[in-house]
């Protein structure tokens, strides 16, 4: 019972974790609709800048706050040379090709300038350390990861409900068009929307670099985590993002706790059902 | 241990010699591979189950994971750690960083270890890549000494694949890692393993040689022969 308690908080550190992940790529697609293959790359790109930040700097909670802003206006640069040409219905191909592609290059910049090797980025001293559990002695950093989570949610839930700019994003989500015809530059909203969302992978990239490391490869292991997320939630939706995240995070601890052979196996087979009883995902729009 | 074939084999033979040897095994891991994600279900299943020490395989990102999760979790020190030596190398020692202190492998190769051809490999390779060499460097060295003496021995004639293959086991030579040759049984390298434990030397993190367990060969793919 004692372990299944701390299965349950470490389900709950690796979902808030993948809910930071899956809010930006559901953003973006619930915005422009655009699926952002290169997601994954913007949390490593996030990662690495960290990791030099704190290296240079010492200071982990620059980190946090400089590379979502550095890898934001990244996304601001991309979005407007490059993803401006690509709305629309019709283009998901293209659209894909090119975020898959900046995938591929992104890799090979980030191997070039940051190298192979495995890097670590230690937790803030403040928040090393771990404090006894029943069985365990629990990392405080993990514990300090959840309280991102929620907050992030919290934050995120009153920014899209309670502000203006929440009220046109998500007029955006139902219909763009509609939004742009009410005098809305609706671009600057895409840019903003698809600025925040990278901005937020590259704040899951700092906060998980403690926990899960930096290696060459780390990008497509987190995109694939964070599609199942989003699938499973439901495209569009912060709900979804929120509940899909829970669902596999949990999946992904309690299979690797009772059944670790089959731990990729449950995550996919969890979505397979979600999809055979709700083919839009949990929260996910109707015709999506 | 790691979910594929190596990670089977490793722990196979560890398994093997632990039981005869009067050891008892509480549990097994299988874990995802090559990454297995987040670490802590792991970490919160082998505090729950007290084990008097873990034995653990890895090697590379995963090997970075595990250290680090295991010393997060306050395993280390409290439980000790044993591993096959990859897990601790010279190519993510750096990685681990304090984490991995204390960590106890079984190698046929450690940095420090005090042989000529060893002090020469190890100075040329820092001269030429400016990082230490680490066990993979030295596998690829030995790998190219023995292309080397095979062609030597067939004076390279490579159109004869029979002689080749003939001349392969006779090949010895003495490496960065001691004496090497083949098994004849296995015909995998029969060479010196070295018990290391992880310490600070002047202020860096090395494999620090405590035993020659003196030769052993490499038993191969045991796998299908013993199981866990």
């Amino acid at each position: 019972m004692e372990t299944f308690i701390i299965q349950l908080l470490n389900g709950l550190v690796f979902s808030m974790l993948l809910f930071t992940m899956a809010a930006g790529l559901s953003l973006i697609f619930g915005q422009m609709d655009v699926i952002n293959l290169a997601h994954g790359s913007f949390y490593l790109l996030g990662g690495y800048i960290g990791l030099t930040m704190v290296r240079r700097l010492d200071s982990f909670w620059l980190a946090l706050l400089v590379a979502p802003l550095m890898v934001g206006a990244l996304g601001l640069v991309l979005e407007y040379v490059f993803l401006r040409r690509l709305y629309g219905r019709h283009r998901h191909l293209d659209q894909v090709l090119f975020t898959f592609g900046l995938a591929l290059i992104a890799a090979d910049l980030i191997r070039w300038n940051w190298g192979a090797y495995v890097e670590s980025v230690p937790p803030p001293e403040l928040l090393s350390g771990q404090i006894p559990l029943f069985t365990v002695q629990f990392p405080v950093y993990r514990l300090f990861l959840i309280v991102v989570g929620v907050t992030l949610a919290v934050l995120l839930g009153l920014l899209l409900e309670r502000t203006r700019i929440g009220a046109i994003i998500r007029a955006g989500v139902a219909d763009a068009h509609m939004v742009s015809a009410l005098g809305i530059d609706i671009h600057k909203v895409f840019a903003g929307v698809f600025a925040l969302g990278v901005a937020l992978a590259a704040l899951a990239g700092v906060l998980g670099a403690p926990v899960l490391n930096l290696y060459p490869g780390l990008d497509f292991e987190i995109l694939i985590l964070t599609l199942v997320v989003v699938v499973v939630g439901g495209l569009g939706t912060l709900r979804g993002a929120f509940f899909g995240s829970l669902l596999i995070g949990m999946a992904d601890t309690f299979g690797k706790a009772f059944l670790p052979e089959f731990t990729l196996f449950l995550i996919f087979a969890v979505m397979a059902v979600v999809l055979l009883l709700r083919p839009s995902g949990l929260f996910g729009l109707e015709g999506v | 241990m790691p979910d594929y074939a190596a990670g089977e084999n490793t722990i196979t033979s560890f398994a093997h010699s632990f039981v005869n040897a009067g050891g008892e095994i509480i549990g097994v891991q299988r874990t995802p591979f090559p990454n297995m994600g987040d670490p802590a279900p792991f970490m919160a299943e082998i505090a729950d189950a007290q084990p008097d020490l873990v034995y653990a395989f890895y090697s590379g990102g995963a090997a970075v994971t595990f250290v680090k999760a295991y010393a997060d979790f306050g395993l280390a020190g409290n439980i000790p750690l044993l591993s096959s030596g990859f897990m601790v190398e010279e190519d993510v020692l750096p990685a681990q960083g304090e984490a991995a202190l204390g960590v106890r492998s079984g190698l046929h190769w450690a940095l420090l270890l005090d042989n000529p051809v060893n002090k020469a490999f190890t100075a040329a390779y820092k001269e030429r890549t400016g990082r230490d060499a680490n066990v993979f460097a030295v596998q690829g060295y030995d790998t190219a000494r023995v292309i080397v003496e095979m062609l030597n021995r067939v004076e390279g004639d490579t159109s004869n694949v029979d002689k080749m293959v003939e001349v392969l086991p006779d090949i010895q030579f003495e490496s960065p890692r001691g004496p090497f040759r083949f098994d004849a049984k296995s015909q995998n390298p029969s060479q010196h393993i070295y018990l290391r434990e992880v310490r600070e030397v002047d202020g860096v993190l090395h494999n620090v040689i405590i035993e020659d367990l003196g030769e052993i060969a490499d038993p191969g793919d045991n796998s299908k022969d013993l199981q866990v």
